[in-house]
């Protein structure tokens, strides 16, 4: 069966969203030094970006949801990213010997946003070819049927004045 | 398309590099040089200096300096050392019904806590001051006289205050002795309006009549100076104390006593140095004596923390010696003890030993330097001057926020926890002087002042 990966923008944008919304919450976590560091904070905020850019990409699905197994794919890349964030910490006590924590914060925290946007990949992806193709290959459901028969018959027209020369 | 993949690529990097960052081996980094405090002992305190950090920015930059004195000894409560007591009760007329009930209730108390061996004198001010009961020892025939005297104590006009100081010294240097302690009570509930009224005269006063003496301040009700109570307390090595309710001041007396039990260490005096361009900034709630910090009189057990904030000027890589600390004190038999010790601390300019952590004594400069600005805050609010106030209030915020990333972890919560409270406090304060303006100031005082076990 072939696989298509649908609408690139969005997927992108959600990607830039949730990133920018994650290392902008991991660096006010940081700078008002709230408690438990910023690590949930940055996830709670990628996660919630990428759910409503993830939502408002389904508006555009129609009746064409994405196959299950994407649907649980995403489900389960997303928690993946989020039990894989404290793995970032140490990335994050490097970046503090040249940035000043708040920043190195807010660089951890974008990387969380772009694990969690990525992961809303799957439900970009469907299964056959796109919309328009397919309806391209069904031209009859949707033309009129009497039209139809006139474009036979001057098809038919067209075929005999052709063969008389 | 072209950007889906760079969006992949990067999110397969940064997990990469997360990964290899992970689990890398841990940087080895020289252990610090100067980490544990130097410690010097003499006599019965014991004396260490530490900074914040081992590794000083080469660049210069600002540090804490964390000086502690610790006595010898069990805290437990022996025979306590017998005391030369000099209470002074306000009669102004403000003082009349409840309040000069509770000043009697004050003297009460102390009445009934010494013993033969303790001499007391008690005075009473208003426009002019009295001597309700010379200095005397206190003897069962004694505390008779003297709680009869008490009885008959009312409030009239006036509040002089630099005349009680005066009629109080000679009482106080007439039952001096080697074997007593020197302790001043005051007990007021307002603001002197004869004879000297300011509240850098009266401070000149009282050190002048009082010397060694420790002076100990009870404001009772709303209208009292608490400013000028903490002052007094502050250059007396004493303690002030808020009193909301007539059942505080026997426990509080109590308490004042029982302190002295087996004092081991007086008339403590701390003097600080900068060195190697290393300079005092100021000491976190201690005001100096000339050049030195006189700290309270210390029990056996009690531990006391003082902060100095340096300013640390550029400086070659390398370690060493940034203050120097010098520690005099008289011990129980009077006998005179002198200490020295230096915190020593390493310059780099090494980013990764910059990036260490910093120790406990951060965050305990953090503390107090959080209370001074509480303090501040609370006198600026009471004053009518809001903006500047919540212009403090926002450094307190700063200060907590720009420790976080370099303060022990564990040390955060309470100092974060602690920041808020003096930010509800200070919000509260609807005028000067009033309760949340005395209990916020009170809480500054004890958070500069108290002995690390606490009052």
């Amino acid at each position: 069966m072939a696989l298509r990966f649908e609408d690139h923008a969005a997927f992108q944008r959600t990607c830039l969203i949730a990133a920018a919304c994650s290392a902008l919450a991991a660096y006010y976590a940081t700078w008002m030094a709230l408690p438990k560091g910023f690590l949930p904070w940055a996830t709670a905020a990628a996660l919630v970006a990428s759910t409503i850019f993830a939502l408002r990409a389904a508006e555009r699905w129609d009746d064409e949801l994405p196959p299950a197994v994407c649907i649980v794919s995403a489900v389960a890349l997303a928690a993946g990213a989020a039990l894989a964030a404290p793995v970032l910490l140490a990335l994050v006590e490097l970046l503090r010997i040249v940035l000043s924590a708040a920043l190195a914060a807010a660089l951890g925290g974008a990387v969380i946003g772009l694990w969690m946007g990525a992961a809303t990949g799957p439900l970009h992806v469907r299964a056959g070819g796109d919309r328009i193709a397919r309806r391209l290959l069904d031209p009859e459901s949707r033309i009129d049927p009497e039209l139809l028969r006139q474009l036979r018959e001057r098809a038919d027209q067209l075929e005999k004045t052709r063969s008389a020369f | 398309m072209l950007r889906t993949a760079v969006v992949l690529s990067l999110v397969l990097a940064s997990a990469t590099a997360a990964a290899v960052a992970a689990l890398r081996p841990p940087h080895k980094t020289p252990p610090p040089p100067a980490d544990p405090p130097a410690v010097v002992r003499d006599g019965a305190l014991r004396l260490s200096a530490r900074l914040d950090r081992s590794w000083l920015d080469s660049r210069g930059g600002a540090s804490y300096l964390e000086i502690g004195v610790a006595a010898e000894g069990a805290p437990e409560r022996g025979p306590r050392t017998a005391v030369n007591a000099v209470l002074i009760v306000d009669r102004s007329g403000s003082m009349s019904g409840e309040k000069i009930a509770r000043a009697r209730d004050a003297a009460r108390a102390l009445i009934a806590e010494l013993d033969g061996e303790d001499r007391l004198a008690i005075v009473d001010f208003a426009s002019d001051a009295h001597l309700l009961l010379p200095s005397a020892a206190v003897t069962p025939a004694f505390k008779e006289i003297a709680l009869a005297q008490v009885a008959r104590l009312q409030a009239t006009t006036g509040t002089n205050l630099s005349a009680a100081l005066d009629l109080a010294a000679p009482q106080l240097a007439q039952g001096r002795a080697a074997s007593r302690l020197d302790k001043v009570f005051l007990a007021t509930d307002g603001l002197a309006n004869e004879g000297v009224s300011d509240r850098a005269g009266l401070l000149r006063i009282a050190a002048r009549d009082f010397g060694r003496a420790t002076v100990s301040t009870f404001g009772i009700g709303e209208d009292y100076d608490e400013d000028f109570l903490a002052s007094l307390a502050a250059q007396g090595g004493g303690r002030t104390l808020f009193v909301h309710s007539a059942s505080q001041l026997e426990p509080a007396m109590r308490a004042e006593l029982t302190r002295s039990a087996r004092t081991v260490a007086r008339d403590v005096r701390l003097e600080v140095r900068g060195m190697s361009g290393a300079r005092v900034v100021r000491v976190l709630g201690y005001g100096a004596d000339g050049d030195a910090i006189r700290l309270p009189d210390f029990a056996a057990g009690e531990e006391r923390r003082v902060l100095v904030k340096l300013a640390l000027a550029p400086s070659g890589e390398g370690d060493a010696d940034v203050a120097r600390v010098a520690l005099s004190f008289a011990d129980a038999e009077g006998a005179a003890h002198r200490a020295e010790t230096t915190a020593r601390g390493s310059f780099t300019l090494e980013p990764a030993r910059l990036a260490l952590r910093a120790n406990e004594a951060l965050a305990h400069g953090a503390r107090a330097e959080l209370a001074e600005l509480a303090r501040d805050a609370a006198e600026l609010k009471g004053a009518g001057k809001v903006e500047e106030a919540r212009k403090l209030q926002t450094r307190m915020r700063y200060l907590v926020n720009g420790i976080a990333a370099a303060a022990p972890p564990a040390a955060m919560p309470a100092l974060r926890k602690e920041a808020e409270s003096y930010d509800v406090g200070v919000n509260d304060i609807q005028a000067g002087g009033d309760v949340a303006s005395k209990s916020v100031k009170q809480k500054a005082f004890d958070s500069l002042r108290a002995p690390v076990s606490g009052w």
